[in-house]
């Protein structure tokens, strides 16, 4: 019941993405447009003078710096990304085991040839490796866009340290860490996204409140009956930020084979393995 | 091991309750073994200070401030 045949696996991303092309591809590249038009303006309504006195001074704050030192000032850029991103995710994995149930499709989707297990895969897969990829590609659009307009600059004024080329690898770095940067929160986040598809599959209705509400009682219950507060600890030590925000391929690695980050795929896997059973139950 | 997993796939209530189980027992115990410290709520700036685990001293400094 629950195998997996790796040949059909890219069908399934295809008709995932297909299913969730609002979410994951109209998003990114709207608010991708949206910067544009923003920076177009802004660039457009800063007087010459002080576009001069900006390149002066990022020139020779950049004279004979690394290329990392000039790729930390494009990550910024990927915030509202990255935002929309988890915004998305949430919605995506709330729904993706629930919507099928509610209108029916889970019997067709059941009849074909594929297991349970790749299908709960498959959307594991889509939100964390491919929505990531093409809210990086977006947010490279932007830093494209915004290396030209340096590039432009720094030619016009005679800021010899912002080279294209220069700039046009550090923005290509940056856009590759902000997509390893998706991707390694995505796997530190892995329990979230398992809990959120276990009650994805289990609610009858209301999926968010029974995933949100279960979490929350749970806290409370160990609290309550135990005295103790492991949930929270945990919880707490995975929030932050700071676990997966990577500034170069190295930090990656190293973060991708940490200790936390295993025990978080064992305790998301479990709760994977429960979602792709759930399926079993149709309502 | 097939009895357990047919008492476990019983109901989709047996299921979800086994699952959170499991996940919370893992989370209790690899706490346990990496001696994760217990923390409880606390809140501490320059202007508010509150640790759930000492409210007696909380209610004095409050009784004591007034």
């Amino acid at each position: 019941m629950n195998k997996i045949s790796w040949n059909r696996f890219p069908v399934l991303l295809k008709r995932e993405m297909w299913e969730s092309k609002k979410l994951f591809i109209a998003s990114p590249m709207v608010l991708s447009l949206l910067l544009l038009i923003v920076l177009l303006w802004v660039f457009i309504q800063i007087p010459a003078d002080i576009k001069e006195e900006v390149i002066s001074n990022m020139d020779a704050l950049l004279d004979g710096a690394s290329t990392l030192a000039l790729v930390v000032p494009f990550m910024p850029l990927a915030i509202p990304f990255m935002i929309v991103l988890y915004f998305c995710s949430f919605i995506y994995l709330v729904n993706a085991l629930y919507y099928d149930r509610k209108d029916g499709s889970i019997l067709f989707w059941q009849s074909m040839p594929v297991s349970n297990l790749e299908t709960v895969l498959s959307k594991i897969v889509t939100v964390s490796v491919v929505a990531p990829l093409i809210t990086a590609a977006a947010s490279g659009v932007l830093t494209l866009f915004i290396v030209l307009a340096l590039s432009v600059l720094a030619v016009s004024f005679n800021a010899e340290a912002l080279g294209f080329l220069t700039l046009l690898s550090a923005g290509l770095y940056s856009v590759l860490l902000v997509y390893l940067t998706a991707v390694l929160a995505a796997l530190w986040l892995f329990p979230a996204i398992g809990w959120i598809l276990l009650f994805s599959a289990y609610a009858r209705s209301l999926p968010l409140l029974w995933a949100l509400g279960g979490f929350i009682s749970l806290l409370f219950l160990e609290d309550f009956i135990f005295g103790s507060q492991f949930l929270g600890n945990w919880l707490q030590s995975r929030a932050g930020g700071q676990n997966y925000i990577i500034f170069s391929v190295s930090d990656f690695i190293d973060r991708l084979f940490s200790y936390d980050l295993l025990i978080g795929l064992i305790l998301g896997g479990l709760l994977v393995t429960g979602a792709a059973y759930m399926r079993r139950f149709n309502d | 091991m097939e009895r357990i997993k047919r008492m476990v796939l019983r109901s989709r209530h047996t299921l979800l309750v086994t699952s959170i189980f499991m996940f919370i027992a893992l989370v209790v115990v690899e706490g346990k073994v990496m001696e994760r410290e217990s923390r409880l709520f606390s809140l501490e700036n320059r202007f508010f200070e509150f640790n759930a685990t000492n409210i007696e001293e909380f209610e004095v400094r409050r009784n004591r401030d007034r």
